[in-house]
């Protein structure tokens, strides 16, 4: 099987399109032998295929295997109730901030991010990046993505995103990092960045020494999640007053945080009490609606928590500001599966637009195509993206502001 | 048997190559995505016959692998399906939402791993089954199928690959000529009845190779057939 890879600029306010520029792709990577093995050999979730790695080159089990609810077996009737799907080499993700799900029910007909069946679609299909790095069959990511939206680069030190008012919170014993205590948070990020540092509002009881920031990658509930991040601050010389002051955790390298994918925050040390490090959180509204199941604080991911009752647990979120930095964005379309051509020489295209709008140039040095892979858990689907092909683009394409890319695959086949 | 021919290496001393062991050695070319085929004779004294074993780049996906790579890729649902034809030659509707790509049989299952056949007419893409299935069991002109076993995703500096096995005995008191080896999948499909559309299980060729000359298996003999996906850079 060869692959064509055809690249066509265009220009979305003039309608002109540029002659297509053709070549053969080189580069199917790993990742595709693993999703066609995983099929293949009809790989089951008690003996996962162990070594699928994620965009963070993490290594996430993978299989084939779907849930299937006893009431409703699917022998029964698979067209209603339960879904038996497994996504393993899914290429047709949506457009813009659409999902892409990896949809399977089980008895509680569980699907969303709470469950890690889903990421965010521009990961799914075809995806362009700006690095040059000659491609590998071990390649698990663009060597430099270019991310779904619509802005320009951000400069190094800049704050991407904060929460900074609203620390209006009761002050309680749960806010602290001490005596086996830890604190933590999820984090959607609405924007890509490169990460360098986080701000938080803390204060102290006497010399609680060393505090550890660890920023991990997650799916979502219930699936395995990866260290991807580590600050630490020393919290003996901040404020002892109750209001709080900001301080700075300097990332011991910087990170790249992706919008729509799940970061888990956790604030830890060895300190013991009466030597604590607080933080300041908003809580949110009182009332049931501000409230989340209790099955999240028993995963230790859940937004920070008050107990109030057996069940539920309040929703509270730290002060922060999130510094880094940003490379420009582009809008990705809806990545289609289509042009069935079946005869001497039979073909199907693997297609997606790309539309510049964020007001500067992005120089398109590689594309690819990432899958969706997942793996069977106790209540969900875990969902997660990988890499089956990256091309290097040479000589690169310069795609100026309201320019428009056209990148297509075509797998071909002959006898 | 199949870690046998996954990792032995035979001592190779006439002039046919014969490394069955190495799936690192590139066969496909840059940015080719297919399979390798190799074959293995062993003796009845348990040697393998290097002179009578071999490999190819096997150049014959058919039209039903580009068909289920499509239905994968595109995440085809349950709710219009794609229809393709089956060994039987009927069509049938499968989606990807359900078993897709199978191989995994067990010992004596001809419907689904790989398979092996004595028509020696020459592969189209339209190609839907083997042209003449050689059935299991031990009466003249049969093989003993073995289960189907694996090889796990590698990759090296230049290629990526894994490995699809399966041996096949011949006790059938004769000599048996095989000129035709093809990869069945196991998918499941929707069947229409009277009653509604019920789930069941087909099966599609996805590959079919005609060796040149045969390969000849003398009673006593095994067959240990390798298909080596394997994607280049």
């Amino acid at each position: 099987m060869r692959t064509v890879l055809t690249l066509q600029k265009g220009n979305r306010k003039t309608g002109r399109w540029e002659d297509p520029r053709r070549q053969l792709s080189k580069s199917w990577t790993l990742g595709i032998m693993q999703g066609l093995y995983c099929l293949h050999a009809q790989v089951l979730s008690a003996v996962a295929y162990p070594s699928t790695k994620d965009i963070y080159g993490n290594a996430r089990p993978m299989d084939v295997e779907t849930l299937i609810a006893a009431a409703n077996l699917w022998t029964t009737n698979p067209y209603y109730n339960n879904r038996w799907v497994r996504s393993v080499l899914q290429a047709s993700g949506p457009g813009g901030r659409g999902r892409a799900v990896n949809l399977n029910s089980d008895i509680n007909s569980c699907i969303g991010s709470h469950y890690g069946s889903e990421f965010p679609g521009y990961l799914n299909g075809i995806v362009i990046g700006t690095d040059n790095t000659p491609a590998a069959p071990t390649d698990y990511f663009m060597g430099d993505l270019v991310v779904e939206g619509s802005d320009g680069a951000v400069a190094p030190g800049t704050k991407m995103d904060s929460l900074e008012t609203g620390d209006d919170h009761y002050v309680n014993e749960t806010n602290y990092v001490c005596s086996g205590f830890s604190q933590h948070w999820h984090f959607w990020p609405k924007k890509a960045m490169l990460l360098s540092s986080v701000d938080l509002k803390g204060y102290r009881t006497n010399a609680p020494g060393v505090i550890t920031l660890n920023i991990y990658e997650t799916h979502g509930y219930n699936d395995t999640e990866f260290l991807i991040a580590t600050a630490t601050a020393d919290a003996d010389g901040w404020t002892t007053d109750v209001a709080g002051d900001w301080y700075n955790f300097p990332l011991a390298a910087p990170v790249r945080l992706y919008p729509g994918i799940a970061y888990r925050f956790e604030l830890t040390g060895t300190l013991v009490s009466p030597n604590c490090a607080y933080f300041r959180y908003k809580r949110y509204a009182a009332g049931d609606d501000a409230q989340i199941p209790s099955q999240d604080v028993i995963s230790q991911r859940a937004w920070n928590h008050w107990t109030s009752g057996s069940t539920y647990y309040w929703i509270a979120i730290p002060m922060y500001k999130l510094n880094g930095s940003a490379t420009p964005e582009i809008n990705y379309g809806a990545c289609g599966i289509e042009n069935l051509v079946l005869a001497a020489t039979s073909s199907f295209d693997i297609k997606r637009l790309f539309t510049n709008r964020s007001g500067e140039d992005i120089s398109v040095q590689e594309c690819g195509i990432m899958a969706m892979g997942g793996k069977k858990s106790t209540t969900g689907v875990g969902a997660f993206p990988y890499l089956i092909a990256r091309d290097v683009i040479a000589p690169a394409i310069t795609l100026s502001d309201d320019e428009i890319l056209a990148v297509t695959y075509t797998p071909t086949i002959t006898v | 048997m199949h870690d046998l021919l996954l990792k032995a290496k035979p001592n190779v001393n006439l002039n046919r190559v014969v490394d069955l062991s190495f799936p690192d050695e590139q066969l496909m070319e840059e940015g080719e995505l297919g399979v390798i085929l190799e074959w293995l004779i062993t003796g009845k004294d348990g040697k393998i016959i290097p002179e009578r074993s071999g490999k190819k780049k096997a150049e014959s996906f058919v039209r039903q692998f580009l068909e289920l790579l499509w239905v994968a890729m595109d995440m085809v649902g349950s709710q219009w399906g794609y229809s393709l034809t089956n060994t039987d030659g009927e069509e049938r509707t499968v989606t990807a939402t359900g078993t897709l790509f199978t191989t995994t049989a067990a010992i004596a299952d001809t419907t689904h791993g790989i398979v092996v056949g004595t028509d020696n007419t020459a592969p189209t893409i339209n190609d839907y089954a083997l042209g003449a299935l050689i059935a299991h069991g031990t009466g003249a002109g049969q093989v003993q199928y073995g289960n189907v076993g694996y090889g796990l995703p590698t990759a090296t500096v230049a290629t990526s690959s894994f490995t699809i096995v399966r041996a096949f005995s011949n006790v059938s008191g004769g000599a048996i000529t095989i000129n035709e080896i093809g990869l069945y999948v196991k998918c499941l499909t929707a069947v229409l009845s009277p009653t509604g559309i019920f789930p069941g299980y087909s099966h599609f060729m996805t590959i079919r190779d005609v060796i040149a000359g045969g390969i000849s298996l003398l009673d006593g003999e095994t067959l240990t057939i390798n298909y080596r996906f394997q994607g280049a850079i």
